[in-house]
């Protein structure tokens, strides 16, 4: 997809990376000079391009493939005594409880990466953690998903009094030979080549008080990162936005008020970011609704009906209305002349 | 420029006052204030003076029930950047950084002396008039400040404070709030801690959590709307008239002008520093004089080394004699 390059993360992230690299032998301004930059002009941003993160992690990866680097990556940081230190992550401190430390985390997540985003979804007898790329054209490395992972529940279980014990972990990584590491260090199952990075939780711990909770702090902590969010570049969230509307275009649950949710901003800043570019709400679904139309219809396996539900369109009839808007032509009168 | 408050800070103050028995809303009208007065982000300096000297009157030791309301938490931007300050001293610069954004007609200005450091709490707009209420909230405030940061260790307490107004009759609480070490009729209101104190580390200190909080608080302190320079010139006169008469060089290199060009602006504005100086001078003579201090203690609390020069400057600025300053009003 067009500019989204432009994902950035914030640098903290890299830099744990970075300052546990020697404890595995590897040299990080090494590695970085590898993948095309310099150590010190990183440490100057506050945020980088999501391709280098990736590009790090990945090369960092290669010269330890002894290693399930994450999750020792999170370890490592775990035991140096590295704790919260970014806004993003006093998110998760201060809050009265791990549900709602959780939430504040999630609905900010860009201040710490523009490149996946994690949900927790609740039912009646579990609640589910799930990572996932912000869109499949942002390649994000498995360490770093898996460290992330592996950090959220080592932090949870120091800012609490119950020791919050995944039921099941289940990773995209499809190689497992690692296994016994993984379940050692999350403490318990765990499924690989799974659809999504998930880890779920049994329902006991998500209203267990957090040790430094402190609601007047934990309030201006996100009026602050409130703030911070607004202040992102439209650069970089315009691509987020694109990315966060295609993926609830697949999911089907596509509406403003839940784009502006995953993104983390107010429905008037996600409207201002499109009226600033000159679109409006359909012009942005239909960018991204017309070239999938395109591209699904183009499968003869796939019946226009069913290309109408991926997209999201009510009936048949709507998509069809959509799609002569868009084209001129039909779905099936498209699909015939390609 | 006309100096301006925190809102919240009015509120707070308001608040403190509804707890003690008085009606604000009423109180804000009786005063002539709009209804709106606390819609907006700002409000008038006059305000918090309005506030001070009224409610003074009205609940005994006012001051000092204020800052006994100003538990942590209550301005968390702030408060939870000096919890985790990294000590006593760092807490410091921040509050007198903080201090302008909850009310720019004062200035905190600390100088290193033998026996520690000194905290002075200058008022820098114009009319300056004693409000011992306001000093003692201050005090009490910083004194307080500096307990909570010790509170797994000894405590710190002040080892000296200084306070413009008179000695009052009963000391009692005033040593409570702020340690055994006072002293009155003093040249300026300020508390001075031993520097091992200020250094002492704060077991609970959080770099970064103080930093995040920290910018975000200082962003608040750049809405404060710049002052003109003749303002800034008259802070800096005002502060450094705290401690002793300021040269005119020291004032230009506080403003990061040369001497020629401080004086050269201050003409263009229709004044000089001789002027700007005797202004304030005189301005806190009068609330000396006014308080019922004596005209001979006035003249060393403005720095006259000599008695017989004050008289002189002060009747030709006056054109009356010190000694008839209480009736003149």
């Amino acid at each position: 997809m067009e500019g989204t390059s432009a994902a950035t993360s914030g640098v903290v992230a890299l830099e744990r990376l970075l300052a546990v690299l020697p404890s595995f032998g590897v040299d990080g301004a090494d590695v970085c000079r590898v993948v095309g930059v310099e150590l010190a002009a990183l440490r100057r941003r506050q945020r980088v391009p999501v391709t280098i993160e990736t590009a790090i992690w990945t090369e960092a990866a290669r010269r330890r493939p002894d290693l399930p680097l994450g999750i020792a990556a999170a370890e490592r940081c775990f035991a140096l005594g590295i704790h919260e230190s970014t806004l993003y992550e006093y998110l998760g401190c201060f809050a009265p409880t791990l549900r709602d430390a959780s939430a504040a985390m999630c609905a900010r997540q860009r201040l710490e990466t523009d490149a996946f985003v994690t949900t927790f979804v609740e039912t009646d007898d579990r609640c589910v953690a799930r990572v996932e790329p912000v869109s499949p054209h942002v390649d994000v490395s498995w360490d770093r998903v898996e460290f992330g992972m592996l950090r959220m529940l080592k932090e949870a279980r120091r800012l609490t009094d119950c020791e919050p014990t995944p039921l099941q972990v289940s990773l995209r990584r499809a190689d497992d030979r690692h296994r016994e590491a993984f379940e050692r260090a999350f403490g318990a199952p765990v499924d690989f080549g799974a659809a999504h990075d998930t880890m779920s939780f049994g329902l006991e711990c998500l209203d267990s008080p957090l040790l430094r909770s402190n609601p007047p702090l934990h309030a201006e902590i996100v009026r602050i990162a409130d703030q911070e969010l607004a202040s992102l570049a439209p650069a970089q969230q315009w691509p987020v936005l694109l990315a966060t509307v295609e993926r609830l275009v697949i999911e089907g649950d596509l509406s403003a008020a839940a784009v502006a949710g995953w993104m983390g901003v107010s429905s008037e800043a996600l409207h201002r970011l499109i009226r600033e570019r000159g679109l409006s709400w359909n012009e942005v679904v239909d960018s991204i609704r017309r070239p999938r139309a395109e591209r699904l219809l183009r499968d003869p396996s796939v019946g226009v009906a069913e290309v109408g539900y991926q997209l999201g369109f009510a009936s048949p009839a709507s998509f069809t209305r959509a799609f002569r808007r868009w084209t001129g032509m039909s779905p099936e009168e498209f699909r015939r002349s390609t | 420029m006309t100096h301006t408050i925190a809102t919240e800070w009015a509120k707070f103050f308001l608040e403190v006052a509804r707890q003690h028995g008085q009606d604000p809303d009423a109180w804000l009208t009786s005063r002539g204030y709009a209804a709106d007065v606390l819609a907006a982000g700002r409000a008038p300096f006059e305000l918090e003076e309005h506030i001070f000297a009224d409610m003074a009157e009205r609940v005994p030791d006012f001051g000092l029930a204020a800052a006994r309301s100003l538990v942590i938490g209550a301005f968390p931007r702030i408060d939870y950047a000096l919890m985790a300050s990294a000590n006593l001293g760092e807490a410091l610069v921040r509050i007198s950084e903080f201090s302008r954004y909850l009310n720019s007609g004062y200035r905190f200005v600390s100088r290193r002396t033998t026996g520690g450091v000194e905290l002075a709490v200058v008022r820098i707009a114009p009319g300056d008039r004693i409000l011992p209420a306001r000093a003692v909230f201050t005090i009490a405030a910083l004194t307080q400040l500096g307990r909570n940061l010790a509170a797994d260790g000894p405590t710190i307490d002040p080892v000296g404070v200084s306070f413009r107004h008179r000695e009052p009759a009963d000391l009692d609480a005033l040593r409570v709030a702020c340690g055994p070490h006072l002293r009155f009729s003093q040249p300026r209101d300020s508390v001075m801690f031993r520097q091992q104190d200020l250094e002492r580390p704060n077991p609970a200190a959080e770099p970064s959590l103080a930093k995040i909080l920290g910018d975000a608080a200082r962003d608040e302190v750049s809405v404060v709307v710049p002052e003109r320079f003749v303002e800034r010139a008259r802070a800096e006169i005002s502060i450094e008239l705290a401690f002793g008469v300021p040269a005119a060089p020291d004032i230009a290199a506080r403003l990061g002008l040369s001497l020629r060009t401080l004086h050269r602006q201050l003409a263009s504005h229709g004044t000089s520093f001789g002027d700007l100086l005797q202004e304030i001078r005189f301005e806190r003579a009068q609330a000396w004089l006014e308080e019922g201090v004596s005209a001979t203690a006035v003249a060393s609390l403005v720095f006259y080394s000599e008695v017989a020069a004050f008289f002189r400057a002060y009747r030709r600025h006056f054109g009356h004699n010190p000694s008839e300053a209480g009736r003149s009003r």
